[in-house]
């Protein structure tokens, strides 16, 4: 033994070439497969039949001489059908003669015709796929998932690629939900059964796109939406804060602001920065020069919040009001801009107020009264800005004051009414189709088991009948 | 003397932490569900209470190795018994860090990778560092192991900014029978301390005061796997149980925000580190105690032939055990899921054995020496003191000359 180990101590070398000659073969053949793969950025999915799904891949193609975080790539998109979405990526794969690589996906979109039944046992592949990352941000879009990620296209290249970091941008300032793939199937089975997705929608700057009837299908009614659906033909009333306040910092940013956030400089400040800059919001999307295209699509500033119960589509918080009074409940939600109506005191009258926040904070707590459940709300406001007044009542210099304690007072209490409207607005509005956005059922359980045990063998599924929603608002420091 | 307390309590560390946050979440978490923690901090526990009696042991042997000990109690066949129970014991260990290797590299980093032929890299690894002995293992255990912790930690820390820790109660609805029979099946992933065994007598400067450092180090390492577990839970809920492995799931949703992709994954190749420690640690220990039943163990007294035919010895019976871990790994551990199955049911009294009954056998076995070696030692002073009068006399005998100094080895061995 000695006498082998001083042999391959004095010739090293051997041992060198051996490793050499059983790796390097090897490795050939792994230069080959990267050439063989595509990178699948995006996928989306449409119902094309009863038990056929169309799957569309967006895929990035560098362009020869690229560099990483070049504009040079371009996006391409293939469509295959097939009866899952497994199926569908492997045709996909077939098509293109080259594997379909998918850790780098970064959404998923779903298109209007799967909303009609359950999409959890679509997405299993991916939460089975130990290439997928479970991160993966789930999207849903009105019309075709096919046609809106097609537009993706038309956005800039580090936006269309990164739908799920500018959803993370979007969600820290108000104007966004990522839901993880993973987090989607899980919560399909707690107690609420309740999951809620972000809608997606990208047009031509300046074109905001109607939903088409034909396109809508409503719900399910068995899921207990009481045919209140909002999916209901021309249900999805445009965004309030679309045409009426495009004055304001909350409704300047129809999209622009989404693409001016996509460099990830701006990140949360994507909402401020749009809000300043007016028109200028558009800037940080403007032409990018891959191709000599010009990018001009835009994402919706604020989009739709679709709730689901057990996997069905139900219902979508749609306007302004709801779909702040659900990100103001959320924790992930931290900064943003709104505005508050109607305030009025010594020096204003029925003005209407644009404020900033930042370091939002949440605290839910679910107590039990008379038996029943009550959600608390504690939301903490680090800071508060005055962005501007457009007061009604004659001109006033003190309007200037920030000493002015009145109108200082009168601000706060208009935001906390603001809020606590908003989130109750939120609640309502998916309460009546007895589904459970604030996961009443799960904080209670968690919580207060016994009480929740009694309650829930009284109520059954119909729990969410008396339960009721709280909310404290406090401002630490308001500028 | 061939290790230091510091490096005795960085390999106990590194072996600890090796398996326990792989595969072994995602298996508790498809049975026990949210109250899966239970079985680490109940495990833990067990172990913590298991190493007392294991450092009872140590300071009760003194310099006396546990194979010389117990073949001095109970005689060659006791001693030879409990070491073939330990050297089983060790093989399957070494088994499991070698299969979360497998795991990751074969199934989670790469899809289409030759593992029959990367495995022998894998395999050559841990031969060549088990190879290099016992106190190379344990400067190696001092290189790695703040990067392996700091690793761990950061990881840690990544995957709780971004899990939901409420979704792991209620605690009061726990179905105890089940968590029992989940303790009791997947026991094997636990008991690390016992390799504290083949320690004893080797560690510099012991004064039997191993003690106190180990035994906070291994109650932190258990709350902090409990706290992961908590983590892994809150992430993935109902889900946990696709995750293949806890190290790398972790931290998938903390650092979606950067343009530069998954950086994390540095950190859980460096705690890979010590999976393969691990690994050629336990086959190490292993090929030891095989030697030790069939030949007995290294003696410094050995003569020169025989030191060198149990060095051969060592080495081919070294080269057997991981050529046969490679083998179980090929063909038994094709399926992951359903080898890691197979080896939890068929090792479950094993590990029951081992950490739970041969702890408190050795303690037994060293109270039983101790009180031996202390009538010994009476013994011995009283013939010397009837011989001292020969020493007064200046007449010295060579019997008094001899009992002078086996009364002061036994003096020596005492302190």
């Amino acid at each position: 033994m000695k006498k082998i180990i001083m042999f391959f101590k004095k010739r090293s070398w051997l041992l060198i070439l051996i490793a050499c000659l059983i790796f390097i073969p090897q490795s050939f053949s792994y230069q080959a497969k990267l050439n063989m793969r595509v990178v699948v950025t995006g996928i989306g999915i449409d119902k094309s039949g009863d038990d056929s799904y169309e799957v569309t891949a967006q895929v990035i193609i560098p362009s020869p001489g690229s560099e990483s975080g070049g504009t040079s790539a371009r996006l391409d998109f293939i469509s295959e059908e097939g009866s899952s979405v497994a199926e569908g990526i492997q045709k996909i794969a077939y098509k293109i003669g080259k594997e379909a690589g998918l850790s780098h996906t970064d959404f998923i979109m779903i298109g209007e015709t799967m909303l009609s039944d359950n999409i959890v046992p679509v997405l299993d592949y991916f939460a089975r796929d130990d290439q997928v990352s479970p991160a993966l941000a789930l999207l849903v879009c009105k019309g075709k998932a096919k046609d809106m990620i097609e537009k993706t296209k038309n956005l800039e290249l580090s936006v269309g690629l990164g739908l799920r970091k500018v959803f993370l941008n979007k969600q820290s300032s108000l104007n966004g939900l990522v839901t993880p793939v993973n987090n989607f199937i899980a919560d399909s089975y707690g107690i609420s059964k309740t999951t809620l997705i972000s809608g997606i929608s990208i047009s031509p700057e300046g074109e905001e796109e109607e939903p088409k009837e034909s396109d809508v299908i409503s719900s399910d009614p068995s899921t207990g939406s009481g045919g209140n659906s909002s999916t209901g033909s021309g249900g999805t009333t445009p965004s309030k804060s679309t045409s009426e306040h495009s004055d304001l910092p909350g409704g300047n940013q129809n999209g622009s602001s989404s693409g001016s956030s996509t460099s990830g400089d701006q990140s949360s400040s994507g909402s401020g920065g749009g809000s300043q800059g007016g028109g200028q919001g558009s800037s940080g999307g403007g032409q990018s020069s891959s191709g000599g295209e010009e990018k001009n699509a835009r994402i919706k500033f604020y989009n739709d919040i679709y709730y689901f119960k057990d996997g069905k589509h139900v219902g979508t918080l749609n306007t302004e009001e709801e779909i702040l009074g659900y990100f103001f409940q959320s924790s992930k939600s931290t900064n943003g801009e709104f505005k508050v109506s109607g305030v009025t005191c010594d020096i204003l009258e029925d003005a209407t107020i644009g404020l900033q926040f930042s370091n939002k904070k949440s605290e839910t707590k679910v107590s039990f009264e008379n038996g029943k459940p009550v959600l608390k709300f504690t939301i903490t406001i680090g800071s508060l800005r005055t962005l501007e007044i457009l007061n009604k009542a004659k001109r006033n210099v003190f309007v200037y004051s920030k000493q002015n304690k009145d109108m200082s007072k009168a601000i706060n209490k208009a935001v906390r009414e603001e809020i606590t409207e908003d989130i109750q607005l939120a609640f309502e509005k998916a309460k009546t189709d007895n589904v459970d956005i604030f996961h009443i059922g799960e904080l209670a359980y968690q919580t207060k088991t016994k009480e929740w045990k009694k309650y829930y063998d009284e109520f059954g599924e119909n729990y969410l009948k008396d339960c009721k929603v709280e909310v404290e608002v406090k401002v630490s420091n308001f500028n | 003397m061939l290790l230091t307390k510091r490096q005795t309590l960085f390999l106990v560390v590194i072996c600890l932490l090796a398996s326990k946050v792989q595969r072994l979440p995602s298996l508790i978490s498809t049975d026990l569900g949210r109250h899966g923690y239970f079985v680490f901090l109940i495990m833990g526990m067990i172990d913590f209470v298991m190493l007392l009696l294991c450092l009872g042991f140590n300071k009760l042997a003194g310099k006396t190795t546990t194979y010389e000990l117990t073949q001095k109690t109970g005689g060659a066949f006791y001693s030879k018994l409990i070491f073939l129970l330990f050297a089983i014991y060790f093989l399957f260990n070494s088994i499991l860090p070698y299969e979360a290797v497998h795991d990751l590299f074969g199934n989670i980093l790469f899809d289409h990778l030759s593992w029959p032929l990367y495995s022998v890299v894998l395999g050559l690894t841990i031969f060549f560092i088990a190879s290099k002995g016992l106190k190379n293992m344990g400067r190696l255990a001092e290189v790695f192991f703040y990067i392996i912790v700091l690793s761990f930690l950061m990881l840690l820390i990544l995957g709780a900014s971004t899990s939901n820790l409420r979704l792991t109660l209620p605690v009061c609805d726990i179905d105890g029978e089940l968590l029992v029979q989940i303790c009791f099946k997947y026991n094997i992933w636990f008991g690390d301390f016992i390799i504290i065994y083949m320690f004893v007598g080797k560690i510099k400067q012991d004064d039997g005061s191993l003690g106190w450092p180990v035994a906070v180090a291994i109650l932190v390492a258990t709350l902090v796997l409990t706290f992961a577990y908590m983590v892994f839970y809150g992430l993935y809920q109902e889900i946990s149980g696709e995750q293949n492995s806890l190290i790398s799931a972790i931290s998938q949703f903390a650092l979606l925000g950067l343009d530069i992709g998954r950086v994390d994954w540095f950190l859980v190749l460096f705690f890979q580190f010590a999976a393969v420690i691990s690994s050629s640690t336990y086959l190490l220990l292993a090929s030891k105690c095989f030697l030790a039943v069939f030949l007995g163990e290294e003696k410094a007294s050995d003569k020169a032939d025989i030191k060198r035919k149990k060095l051969v010895c060592f080495y081919v019976v070294l080269t057997l055990l991981t050529a046969l871990i490679y083998f179980l790994d090929i063909f038994i551990f094709k399926s992951n899921q359903e080898g890691v199955a197979l080896m939890a049911s068929f090792t479950k009294w094993l590990g029951v054995a081992v950490v739970f009954v041969l702890p408190v056998i050795l303690l037994i076995t060293a109270s039983v020496f101790a009180k031996k070696r202390k009538k010994q030692e009476k013994n011995l002073q009283n013939r010397f003191k009837n011989l001292s009068f020969l020493k007064n006399s200046k007449k010295t005998t060579k019997a008094s000359v001899l009992l002078e100094k086996k009364l002061r080895k036994l003096e020596g061995g005492e302190k």
